[in-house]
């Protein structure tokens, strides 16, 4: 059974008490705690939304709890109550505290020099900076973390997003920091970089930093932390020693009865529970071999059955990002009718980028790309939401609606030109409400009293996900691109989703589905392409998919891969 | 935009910032050693015609005594035509400014797009001229054809910062400010040599014929149809922004670009169209000026219209009924002070300072409705989200 | 063999060159603080007019408290510009716009109202200016690059929300930045007024803000760059009066290039070109005109 506290107050260097923090609509933290024993490898873990980057962000001075109290202790080890002096981040760093966000916060425009010195840049007289000084002092912590190599006047911005986070913990170690904390630092690298990570992290912790990891991979937990603060739906859930628990444990509580994982996929703990000894992770990390040629390897059986005519067909993709760098190269995929071709990858192998390619907010560099046997390549967004492309953008918020818009305007948006909608030249005011009411009653959208007329920016997310859904499926498409589709929703609302594309593919549509959790990607595809580097690295028949098989070719760690089947085509 | 997020102070704030801005304009003239009461009714009576006295000729109404006051009263329709007059193009341009910010554009170019429609309008003007500028074109005709060429060429003038913005991401408040002093200096330039008055040693251009002249409504007011025009443009533009799907895509990509976006809506070409359009109501505004009023070009006709003309937006809160109320209150207010300069040697640059602390008091005025989320309209970034200034691809 | 006269001409062609360049040079440095911290400043025409008119009044009997009440002036406009963009989040356009009007109508106001009949000044020497025009790019240069209040007011114009992480309020770089750009454009103005036309005359900035502002971006946002774009857009108000005075007409193809009309266009045209060009494009600092 889970602990309330495991340690007195003498050797703890933080200690947060009955936080609380509502954000409108959201309770992200009630009465959590959290303490950190001093040279302590710390992790803090819960699923999306379980309120772990709302606790690091209040410990750091990011944004004030409601209520509670926050202690830590200074560098003599006497505790301090610092709940009303947190303000800001520089008071947290002033107090030792260093953060290595999720989204990294160096300035590309600057040189890593100078993205270290900011803030703590001990000027000499006149307020100059001593950048020769500065140097020394970063050359010699790069050194202790074994980064040596680091140019430091290069421009932030051209470090690859492993270096830049070693930055971050070189800014952090510069400031002096005592306690570290990381918001899922590996979330971004692949195996083998994290893994250097927490090398590196390890030989802090040996020289007394104290670090808390904020994470959702049980896998790192037990192989790294000492540790284990769970939060499940905002409040704890647990605290343990990581020796004295092991990862079923951790997960039950993680996911609780009532949790979405486990409500939603059904999938037994032993395989979620991703219970690699580290052993394990580090020689399939080591593997590493590349699939060279997919198309070599026989196609599946399930595969041929559907393949003949494909519905969506993408021939060769090169994608460029928003960098102008190469996001997606040579990427092949097919889609058929009637089936749920799931597309997974780690955050920044080319997920985004080729879902805007396929529905045509990007272009096409190389390759082409047909719907029903006809080429699409060129066409634009309208024309491709004509020929029975429908969107469910990953951002609600920002692409998926405009939440200053009403209802009834958000469910015309993208159909505006159309008489049947209350488009057209001039807009049929009367039959767009008509039609929006009419959808709110048959999606069950709740919008209070001002029914189509209520703002979007009003409906929860669930509500707003219904709308974004009706007003794609109302189109009558014959595919569907659905991206992340129940990022930030709650149960109900996630198992809305997860019906409507069921239901979608029963009615003989193809659903292409991206997304980064990769449980939500075995539970619903028929096959699931991995990306790898803006690769298309294996297509799998979801009975030949495990957890292990995906999860090591989106890390690009395949090993044998007698357990891969590759579909020759896609 | 949705109409009732801005129900509440709608009008209140608004009024408001007037109020402060005649308040703070009244200390300043008492400050100066002014007559507050005298400077105010003789700008009140400039910029409504309403006069104390008898009626006396045929431009003057009598009012009877009004209350309160317990002496007769009339209208002036000089004072008021000219009044009316003044907010013309001030209409005009504020529509213009207000339709670029409904897609998130700022349009600093107005005055710009005004001076270019305006030489355009006077070119076309001198179409078929005859002797003593008489015209050989039907009046409506050559009329419609001044405007026409006037529209045509603000909406180029327009567009322009449009393509820069939409497919090279140069931000429009600066390549608007550029593209004004490129017009003015342009335009001036052919008003001097090829297109120059060869009667004049003035920077204008010849009269325009006398078939493209509006008449005035009143006698030696410069008050014509080109008022009714510009209120025409007002109710237009409301029937464009709250009725049409172009309206709807306009909002929509001011609103929240990517979301337009990825609903299929052309941002570039939305970015484009918009600030045609807009351009073309500033070049109406140069069009209407020259067959109104100067019946030529001449240096510097857009006064200072177009940049008024974002006063005009902002306190008319981009709707069209807003925005021709402001225009006639800031018209009114211009040419009320010029009356006051007459009869009281109060500067009628306390008319500049009123607008001033209006456009103060009406910005601050925004801060509250757009920090609930981001990538809505916002006056604030003044551009479409996720379009940062000057980022290099388009929207 | 140059003749004499000749070199004086030349002689007068550059100091004209350089005089020209001395206001937009200056103005420019406020330009540059004020948008590298991400505070757009159009408001730097109306800051000048400011200086300028503050200047003479207060001027009149000691030309140095004249130009000390100058900038002083300019820091409290800019205090405002600050003020109105970072603590009600005013639209950095419309409080840009706004303090312009203000200056332009209450300076009009004032000298109608204070000297109907213009006011005269001694003033001060314009190479005093122009030793400031020079010098100031350096020092804001060095400033930027070198010091710490330059890294964190780049940092703050780059990306407020990575610099606050980093433990750097963006505030007080704001602040600072913005009024410090006031005070430079004032002295700008300063320059008009005092050392230049020794008078006022209403709206004698007459949109010289405005190409400071238009050098900033030819220069890139970078101060010497700035400067050099100064210089550039000087060279043609010296070219175009030189033309003026030696009556040179060049016609061509129907279009006389020779017109001050089309000289005065250049500046506007080129900042645009260094907008739009491929190569070596202008790109404003990241966080420009954004809220935090």
């Amino acid at each position: 059974m889970p602990q309330t506290s495991l340690d007195s107050p003498a050797n703890l260097i933080v200690r947060m008490d009955n936080i609380t923090r509502e954000y409108p609509g959201v309770i992200a933290n009630r009465n959590v705690h959290l303490h950190v024993r001093a040279g302590a490898f710390h992790a803090v873990i819960g699923e999306n939304g379980a309120g772990k980057s709302t606790l690091l962000n209040i410990l750091y001075g990011r944004s004030k709890p409601d209520a509670g109290r926050i202690f830590i202790a200074n560098a003599h080890g006497v505790e301090e109550e610092v709940t009303n002096t947190l303000n800001s981040p520089a008071e947290a760093i002033r107090r030792g505290i260093g953060l290595v966000s999720q989204h990294y916060t160096l300035i590309p425009a600057l040189t890593v020099l100078e993205n270290v010195m900011l803030g703590a840049e001990m000027p000499i007289l006149g307020g100059f900076l001593h950048p020769r000084r500065a140097a020394e002092r970063t050359r010699e912590l790069a050194a202790q973390l074994g980064i040596e190599s680091l140019d430091l006047n290069a421009h932030a911005g051209q470090l690859s997003v492993a270096a830049q986070q070693k930055v971050e913990i070189l800014k952090a170690l510069y400031r002096g920091a005592r306690i570290l904390l990381l918001d899922e630092p590996t979330a971004t690298l692949a195996p083998p970089e994290a893994h250097a990570l927490f090398e590196l992290l390890h030989t802090l912790a040996a020289g007394g930093t104290t670090v808390v990891f904020v994470t959702h991979k049980l896998r790192d937990v037990m192989a790294h932390s000492d540790a284990v603060t769970i939060l499940r739906a905002g409040q704890n859930a647990g605290d343990f020693r990581t020796a004295d628990t092991d990862s079923q444990e951790l997960l039950h509580c993680m996911i609780g009865g009532g949790s979405r994982t486990a409500t939603l996929l059904n999938t037994d703990f032993e395989s979620a529970s991703d219970d690699l000894p580290p052993k394990t992770a580090r020689s399939l990390n080591d593997t590493g071999i590349a699939i060279s040629n997919p198309a070599a390897t026989a196609a599946a059986p399930v595969v041929e059955a559907i393949i003949p005519s494909p519905l969506l067909q993408v021939e060769d993709a090169v994608i460029r990002g928003d960098r102008r760098v190469i996001a997606i190269s040579e990427a092949r995929l097919t889609v058929g009718r009637g089936e749920i071709v799931g597309v997974a990858g780690v955050d920044g192998s080319g997920q985004r980028e080729l879902s805007e390619a396929i529905i045509g907010l990007r272009r096409f560099e190389r390759g082409r790309l047909f719907l029903e046997g006809s080429e699409i390549t060129s066409r634009t967004v309208r024309q491709r939401q004509e020929a029975g492309i429908a969107y469910l953008p990953e951002d609600r918020h920002r692409a998926g609606m405009i939440l200053d818009f009403s209802i009834a305007e958000n469910y015309l948006l993208g159909h505006e030109d159309r008489r049947e909608w209350g488009g057209g030249i001039t807009l049929d005011h009367a039959r767009m409400w008509n039609r929006a009411t009419e959808m709110l009653r048959r999606y069950d959208v709740r919008s209070g009293t001002n029914g189509a007329t209520a703002l979007a920016g009003t409906l929860s997310g669930g509500n707003q996900q219904k709308v974004v859904f009706a007003r794609a499926m109302e189109a009558n498409p014959r595919l569907l691109v659905a991206c992340q589709p129940t990022r930030g929703l709650d149960v109900a609302a996630s198992r809305f989703v997860y019906d409507t594309l069921r239901r979608a593919r029963a009615d003989g549509l193809g659903v292409l589905l991206f997304s980064l959790d990769l449980d939500e990607i075995l539970e619903l595809s028929d096959r699931i392409a991995v990306l790898y580097a803006g690769r298309v690295a294996g297509v799998l028949n979801r009975h030949d998919a495990t957890r292990e098989t995906v999860g090591a070719l989106m890390t690009g760690s395949s090993g044998s891969g007698k357990h891969i089947s590759l579909g020759a085509q896609v | 935009m949705n109409g009732r997020l801005l129900k509440t102070g709608r009008l209140l704030r608004p009024l408001f910032a007037i109020v402060c801005g005649l308040g703070i304009a009244a200390l300043v003239m008492q400050l100066s050693g002014y007559n507050v009461r005298e400077a105010y009714s003789a700008l009140f009576t400039g910029a409504t015609g309403i006069e104390p006295g008898a009626a006396r000729g045929a431009s003057q109404i009598a009012l009877g005594t009004l209350p309160v006051f317990s002496r007769p009263y009339h209208l002036n329709t000089f004072l008021l035509a000219q009044s009316l007059a003044k907010s013309t193009p001030l209409l005009f341009c504020g529509l213009a400014i207000a339709l670029g910010l409904r897609a998130g554009l700022f349009n600093i170019g107005a005055q710009g797009q005004m001076t270019v429609g305006a030489l355009a309008a006077a070119f076309v003007g001198q179409w078929g001229i005859g002797k003593g500028d008489s015209g050989t074109f039907p009046p409506l005709l050559h009329i419609t054809l001044v405007l026409m060429a006037g529209a045509a060429a603000g909406a180029l003038w327009g567009a322009l910062p449009g393509l820069l913005k939409a497919y090279r991401g140069v931000h429009e408040v600066i390549a608007t400010i550029m593209l004004n002093y490129v017009a003015i200096n342009a335009t001036t330039y052919f008003v001097t040599h090829t297109l120059k008055d060869p009667n004049s040693a003035a920077a204008q251009s010849a009269r325009i014929a006398k078939s493209a002249w509006l008449a005035p409504f009143v006698a030696g007011s410069n008050l014509t149809a080109g008022f009714l025009l510009a209120l025409l443009a007002a109710a237009a533009l409301a029937f464009l922004i709250g009725r049409t799907s172009l309206g709807f895509r306009i909002r929509a990509v001011g609103m929240g670009a990517d979301a337009a976006a990825a609903a299929g809506i052309s941002v570039p070409r939305t970015l484009i169209v918009t600030m045609a359009l807009s351009g073309a109501l500033a070049g109406l505004a140069g069009g209407v000026e020259v067959v109104g009023v100067q019946h030529r070009f001449i240096q510097g006709i857009a006064s200072n219209y177009g940049y008024d003309g974002i006063a005009v937006a902002l306190l008319g809160g981009l709707g069209g009924g807003g925005v021709g109320l402001s225009a006639l209150f800031f018209g009114a207010l211009s040419s009320g002070a010029a009356h006051m300069q007459t009869l009281t040697d109060v500067p009628d640059s306390i008319a500049v300072i009123v607008q001033a602390i209006v456009i103060i008091f009406v910005g601050v005025r925004y801060i509250r409705r757009n920090k609930r989320n981001r990538g809505t309209f916002n006056l604030d970034e003044m551009q479409p989200s996720g379009s940062g200034i000057g980022s290099g691809k388009a929207v | 063999m140059p003749t004499p006269h000749a070199f004086s001409a030349l002689q007068a062609f550059v100091s004209a060159t350089l005089y020209s360049a001395v206001p937009l040079s200056i103005a420019a440095m406020g330009g540059i603080l004020s948008e590298r911290a991400g505070v757009v400043n159009i408001a730097l025409e109306g800051l000048m007019l400011t200086g300028a008119f503050v200047g003479i009044v207060a001027g009149q009997s000691s030309a140095l408290f004249g130009l000390a009440a100058a900038l002083f002036a300019g820091g409290l406009l800019g205090l405002l510009h600050a003020f109105l963009t970072q603590k009600t989040r005013m639209n950095h356009v419309v409080s840009g716009l706004g303090i312009n009007l203000l200056a332009a109508g209450v300076t009009r106001y004032l000298a109608i109202r204070l000297f109907p009949n213009g006011l005269h000044i001694d003033g001060l020497p314009g190479s005093l200016f122009l030793l400031l025009a020079v010098l100031l790019p350096v020092v804001v240069a060095l400033m930027l690059s070198r010091t710490q209040f330059g890294l964190r007011l780049r940092a703050v114009g780059e990306n407020p929300e990575s610099a606050r992480m980093a433990g750097v309020s963006p505030t007080l770089p704001r602040y600072v930045a913005v009024t410090l750009s006031g005070v430079f454009a004032a002295l700008s103005g300063a320059y008009l007024s005092m050392a230049d036309a020794h008078t006022f005359s209403s709206n004698m900035s007459a949109g010289k803000g405005y190409i400071a502002l238009a050098a900033v971006i030819f220069g890139k946002w970078t101060p010497v760059g700035a400067a050099l774009g100064a210089l550039f857009f000087g060279f043609f108000y010296a070219l175009e009066t030189q033309l003026q005075i030696s009556g040179i007409h060049l016609t061509l193809l129907g279009i006389e290039w020779t017109s001050p009309f089309l000289l005065d266009m250049l500046p506007y045209l080129m900042t645009l070109a260094a907008l739009v060009s491929v190569i070596g494009r202008a790109t404003p600092p990241a966080a420009l005109g954004q809220e935090e």
